[in-house]
């Protein structure tokens, strides 16, 4: 049985062997079947882009055009306003309970007030 | 009267308001050049395809290509990189050498990217649901003789209001059992804008 395989892989290899020396015409490297079989796992990658135009593009230094950029991000940003402070009325009246906006800055701010007062007490007494 | 006058008066106010207000649309000569932002446009496009396609028709290389294997050579359209500061598509003027190579009859053309892969995918469903002698094989396509390919750059130059670009489109056309470059033409574009 092992001489059948070993003989059947020895058939099989000089097959191959034969095949590829048949495809060889003159004066072409005796490599080129390796680099074929490497070009063939990643020749869809490029052959899908034919007849394509793949856009690499920078970007221009262009006073005026950056002037117009800015504008334009301006007039988004202040057209989106409205719809943020709806948004956060809405939030607001979802939950009513717990509500961190100006109330927190209050607190925080009359804590600000109070650590004043501490510290102008303790100098008071430092003086005297 | 005095109500007469102020309605008619009004209401020739209103339909002129109404007028400058209305869209304008109409129908122009697509030969017509209108500039109007400064930027890659429908002119430039046609300029380059027609320069480009007067010069890929008039080469060398078709006639040597003839003369030494005595058939038309079979060109493939490649990928072009568009490496200017502007989007450009380049089928508009790859899309005229294919028409222009066609229509004269100086070349053959064969499909490549995804229309090709749906063109085998065709095939492959012939393969199963076709009758015998209709179905087509697989194997049998026409190989490339030669491959299209180009870039497209460009160059900035702006100061306040006023601003210079031009624009260079390389197209080459490569042997692809040897990699020589058989052809290369290039159309030049300068443009002075001022705001």
């Amino acid at each position: 049985m092992k001489k059948i395989s070993f003989i059947f892989i020895f058939l099989l290899s000089f097959l191959v062997n034969a095949q590829e020396k048949t495809l060889v015409v003159a004066d072409q490297n005796t490599n080129h079947f390796k680099v074929s079989k490497k070009y063939l796992k990643k020749s869809a990658s490029f052959t899908l882009l034919q007849g394509t135009t793949s856009q690499e593009t920078y970007k221009a230094i262009d006073p005026m055009e950056e002037k117009r950029e800015r504008k334009k991000i301006r007039k988004d940003y202040r057209s989106q306003r409205s719809l943020w402070r709806h948004q956060e009325r809405m939030e607001r009246a979802k939950n009513t309970r717990y509500y961190n906006g100006h109330s927190g800055s209050r607190y925080f701010s009359n804590n600000y007030i109070h650590s004043f007062l501490t510290l102008g007490a303790l100098s008071l007494l430092l003086v005297d | 009267m005095k109500k007469i006058i102020l309605i008619t008066s009004l209401s020739i106010a209103c339909l002129f308001s109404f007028e400058s207000c209305s869209r304008k649309i109409m129908r122009v000569d697509t030969n017509e050049q209108i500039d109007i932002s400064g930027r890659w446009n429908d002119t430039d496009a046609r300029l380059s395809a027609e320069e480009l396609t007067g010069q890929i028709l008039t080469g060398n290389w078709l006639n040597s290509f003839v003369l030494q294997k005595g058939k038309k050579p079979v060109v493939i359209v490649g990928l072009v990189r568009n490496k200017s500061h502007e989007h450009i598509d380049a089928e508009i003027f790859t899309k005229e050498i294919e028409k222009a190579f066609i229509k004269h009859q100086k070349a053959r053309i064969v499909q490549g990217g995804k229309m090709r892969e749906e063109l085998r995918a065709e095939r492959a469903d012939q393969q199963e649901n076709s009758s015998l002698s209709t179905m087509k094989k697989f194997g049998l396509e026409s190989g490339a003789d030669y491959i299209l390919q180009g870039t497209i750059n460009s160059v900035v130059d702006a100061h306040k209001r006023q601003k210079v670009v031009y624009y260079q489109i390389d197209l080459e056309l490569t042997d692809v059992q040897t990699n020589e470059k058989v052809w290369i033409g290039d159309k030049k574009i300068k443009k002075y804008v001022k705001n």
